[in-house]
This record gives C-alpha cells, structure tokens and sequence, in this order.
C-alpha cells in the first residue's frame, strides 16, 4: 500500500546554511514514526514541510498521494483539514482564552452549533487535564500548558494525520507519561498517521511503530524499536541508550 | 559601494513591500463576503481603534482648530476681514485639517498597533498555526482591521471636523471679537453654498479619510505580516508601518485634493 507520507531526497537551504540534505522516508497508514535528533538540525523545518509551511528546494513531499508543495491554495486547505500540527512553541493565540483557542478550529471550519462546540472542546481540554485553565489567557499559563492546551487544539479536529513537534518537552515526568498514552490512545481509537519529534526515550519508546535517527539533513538509521535498542550504530546509541529518562 | 548597495536594496525593500501590501488589500477586498461570520471581531476592531481614540483626537482637534482661528484671524484683522473666520476655519477643517489630523493620530496608534499585533503574532508561529488550522489569515486577522479603520477614520474625522470647529469659535470670540453666533452661521453659510446636497469640502474630506483609513490598516497588517526574527523585527515593523502610513497619508491626500478641485474643475 501506498504510505500516506513520503518525502524523497528533499534539500532546503536557508541563505547559505544548507539544513535538510536529501532526506527521505515514508509513514505507513495508521503508524507512528518517531525522529530524534539534535537540537537546531532541521527536525521542525521536516515537519513543516509536510504540512506545506515550507517548500523544498529539492525532492518530493507527499502526503496521501498528492505533491505538497505544488498543490494550490484549495488543495492545500483541504489537505491541512486533514492534518493536525502541534507546534514547538504550542502557538496558541495570545488574545483568545484556552478554551477559545481549543475552538477555534471548530468555529471556522464547521457548522457545529455552540453547545455541540462546547462538548468536543471541552472533551479534548480534560484529556490534557487543563479544565482549571480553560478560562486563562495563553501569557498566564506555564510552558508545559501551553503545549497541552496547543495539543488539545490540535486534536479537537479529529485529523487522520497528526504531526507532534516535541509533545512533551517542557512537562514533568508525569504530565509527560500521560501524554505519551495520550498519542498512543489516539493512534489506537482514530487510526491516524503521526510523526513524532521528540527527545525523549521513553517517548519514543512507548509511542513510536519505526523510530529515526535524524542527523546532518537526513535519516541516518530506522528501525522498530526493538532493532533499535539492539543497534550498535554510534548515533543511535547516543540517542537511545543509557539509562531511560 | 556600499552606500550605493544600500540605497538599491532600501529600494528594492519598499517596492516589495508596496506589491505586498497591494496584493494584501486586493485580496482582502476579495473575502468581502465572509464579513457577515467576522462582525464581532470587526466590532471589537473599531471600538479599539475607534473609541479609545476619541480623546486624543479631541484634544488635538480642538488645538487645531484655535491654531487655525488664531493665525489665520490676526492676519485677517489686519485687513479688517476677521468676520471671515467662521468661512476659513470651517472649510480648512473639513477639508484638510480634519482627515489629516484623524488619519496621523490613527496611523501613529492604531495603525503601529496593528503591525506590532500581527508582527509579534508572525514571529510566534501564530499566524502558521491559522494556516495550519486552513484558516486564512487575511480572512481572520487583515479583512475586520481594514473594514474597521475604513469605518472609524471617517466618522472620527466628522468628531474632528466639528471639535475643531468648536475650538476655533473660542478664539474667535474671545481674541477677534466674533460672537459666536455669527462664527457658526458662517461656519454652516461657506459649507452649504458651494455645493449642493451634501457640501463638497465635507464629503471630499471624508473621501479622504475613507482612503485613509484603508491604507493605514493595510500598511499596518502589511508590515506586521511581513515581521520576522523576533523582538527586533516587531520593533522595525511598526517603525516602518508608521513611516510608511505618514507618507501616504501626505501624498494621498494631495492626490485627492488635486483631483477633486483642479482636475474635476478643469483647472488643469
Ligand atoms: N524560516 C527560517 N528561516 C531561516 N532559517 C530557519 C528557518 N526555520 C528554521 N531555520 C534554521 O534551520 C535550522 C533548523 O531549525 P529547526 O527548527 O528545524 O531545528 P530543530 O531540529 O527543530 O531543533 P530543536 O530540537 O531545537 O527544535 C535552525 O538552525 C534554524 O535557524
Ligand atoms: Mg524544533
């Protein structure tokens, strides 16, 4: 079958700094693919390229068949439908309250009424355990709600294709685990296809169906978890061994 | 060279940004119809851009216009034809001085406030996140602001207009001798006769600030949108939206005063 993501020798160079340098992979239906890398190598400007934010300079994005960055403004629309991004830094919108913002989605791309809104909104706002929040504005709450709050706005569409930019960087232990579930239970119930950037072991461990090591703008080594944790590439044991974090 | 370079680039930089902004306006105009599902948020628009303005504008209004009386009136008494200072302070605010100081205020607070709105919400990712969401940013953030400020720029410059007016009877009465009875009735008198129905100078003037209006939005949102790298790029942004709208707003309002009284009349 067909992957539903699938990027081939892609090259992007911002000015003189090249930062993604033939890079290639595929996400099967219904996976989780999972990239570690090092910090500033280009892991965001990957996903962002799925997405259409970005346009390579080279190579092929596709996403269930169609060709990204060549796709006009109502195919892109409607593809995006589709998707869910959480983004690094949560980009919640800082005049609209949590809630709101969970909304959001919801009051632009449907006819939902408002109590039907209410229900999904406030569904997705208990599974990252926000409810004290919902009422607060984006500049009063810590970093770590701000990327479940941006979770949350990410699944309230019920996208077939989600991609997590490091879900839970920034969250304690716990808060961490139940997210990790929280991707997990979402791949089970819905079925959707997901790519997972993440420096986080267990997160990778628990959550990932293929895991990546990304390095120089390019995957350096895949493999299921377990071919993984039996690697002896030096990368792949810089980033997956050693003690569980 | 470099200076040269410079120069070419600075160029190169703001025909750029006017294609930018251009495009930015037409293809807000395009998504008209998708106000009816953003009056709330044009709302909130003009009551920030509108309301909270009220006080300044009042304030400069009202100096504008004792400004104008006062110059204006010690030369014409020398002449012994300050009784014509209802005429002239009337006419000079409705067509000049009203638009022109409605749209500098606006520009200098609601416009630099647009920019750094959307420039900080550009460099959050935010304005990605919209277009991850598939909701258009022109949609949701450019098209209420135009519509607002398009609104606002003339029914604040109508406030300024009769403030100024207002403030110029002051001086009259008190420094020239006017009663103020007779200042308002010549006031009314030089803004009835020369046109019919609506008078001339007044709809020109809110011509102008309609045009105003719309391009201190416009410049304002483009600038924002157009802001990257962070704290720097927002600051630069609305320097830039503010220098840009002052220049339009001088040059436009030539082009529009030109139009309607030289070219229109046959004058040249
Ligand atoms: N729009 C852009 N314009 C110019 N340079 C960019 C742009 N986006 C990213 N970069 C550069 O590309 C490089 C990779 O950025 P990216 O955000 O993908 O890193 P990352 O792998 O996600 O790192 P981290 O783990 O810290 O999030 C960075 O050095 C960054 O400066
Ligand atoms: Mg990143």
């Amino acid at each position: 079958m067909e992957p539903v993501i699938r990027l081939e020798d892609v090259h992007k160079a911002f000015g003189r700094r090249r930062i993604l340098q033939g890079l290639s992979f595929a996400v099967e239906q219904g996976k989780t693919y999972v990239i570690m890398g090092g910090s500033g190598s280009g892991k965001s400007v990957t996903l962002k390229h799925i997405i259409g934010l970005l346009k390579p300079d080279e190579g092929r994005v596709l996403v269930k068949g169609q060709e990204v960055p060549s796709l006009n403004r109502e195919g892109l629309l409607a593809l995006r439908r589709k998707m869910g991004f959480l983004f690094q830094s949560g980009a919640l919108i800082n005049w609209m309250s949590v809630y709101d913002n969970v909304a959001l989605p919801l009051r632009e791309n449907t006819r939902l009424t408002e109590t039907e809104i209410r229900e999904r909104v406030m569904e997705c706002i208990r599974l990252v355990e926000l409810e004290r929040a919902a009422d607060q504005f984006p500049d009063q709450i810590s970093g770590g709600m701000k990327k479940r709050a941006g979770l949350a706005r990410t699944l309230v569409g019920e996208p077939e294709i989600v991609l997590y930019d490091e879900p839970n960087a920034g969250l304690d232990p716990i808060m961490s685990e139940t997210i990790n579930r929280l991707i997990l239970d979402v791949q089970e119930r819905f079925k959707v296809t997901s790519v997972v950037v993440t420096h986080k072991r267990a997160c990778a461990y628990t959550v990932g169906d293929i895991i990546a090591i990304f390095d120089s703008g390019r995957i350096v080594a895949e493999g299921s978890p377990d071919e993984m944790r039996s690697s002896d590439h030096p990368l792949v044991r810089r980033f997956l061994g050693g003690i569980m974090d | 060279m470099g200076v040269l370079d410079d120069l070419g680039s600075g160029i190169r930089r703001s025909v750029t940004g006017a294609g930018f902004t251009l495009e930015l306006l037409f293809c807000t105009l395009w998504r008209l119809p998708h106000l009816v599902r953003k009056i709330r948020f044009t709302l909130d628009q003009m009551f920030a851009s509108g309301v909270r303005t009220i006080p300044v504008v009042m304030v400069v209004a009202v100096f504008a216009g004792m400004i104008l009386s006062l110059q204006t009136g010690i030369e014409l008494k020398r002449y012994g034809q300050h009784t014509l200072i209802g005429n002239i302070v009337a006419i000079s605010m409705c067509r000049e001085m009203g638009p022109f100081i409605t749209a500098l205020i606006l520009a200098a607070t609601v416009g630099s406030a647009m920019a750094a709105e959307l420039g900080t919400m550009n460099v959050s990712e935010e304005v990605m996140a919209l277009e991850v969401m598939s909701i258009d940013p022109l949609r949701f953030l450019v098209l209420p602001r135009i519509v607002a400020l398009s609104l606002m720029c003339p029914l604040l410059t109508i406030f300024a207009d009769i403030i100024g007016i207002l403030g110029g009877s002051i001086v009259a009465s008190v420094h020239l001798g006017v009663s103020f009875s007779f200042y308002l009735n010549s006031a009314r008198e030089s803004l009835t006769t020369i046109g019919s129905g609506l008078p001339k100078d007044v709809y020109v003037g809110l011509f102008k600030a309609w045009v105003f209006g719309i391009t201190i939005a416009a410049v304002g949102c483009s600038c924002g949108l157009r802001a990257e790298g962070g704290a720097m790029g927002v600051g630069s942004a609305v320097r830039q939206a503010v220098k840009s709208s002052f220049l339009l707003i001088i040059i436009f309002g030539y082009v529009i005063t030109w139009f309607f009284y030289s070219f229109l009349n046959g004058a040249f």
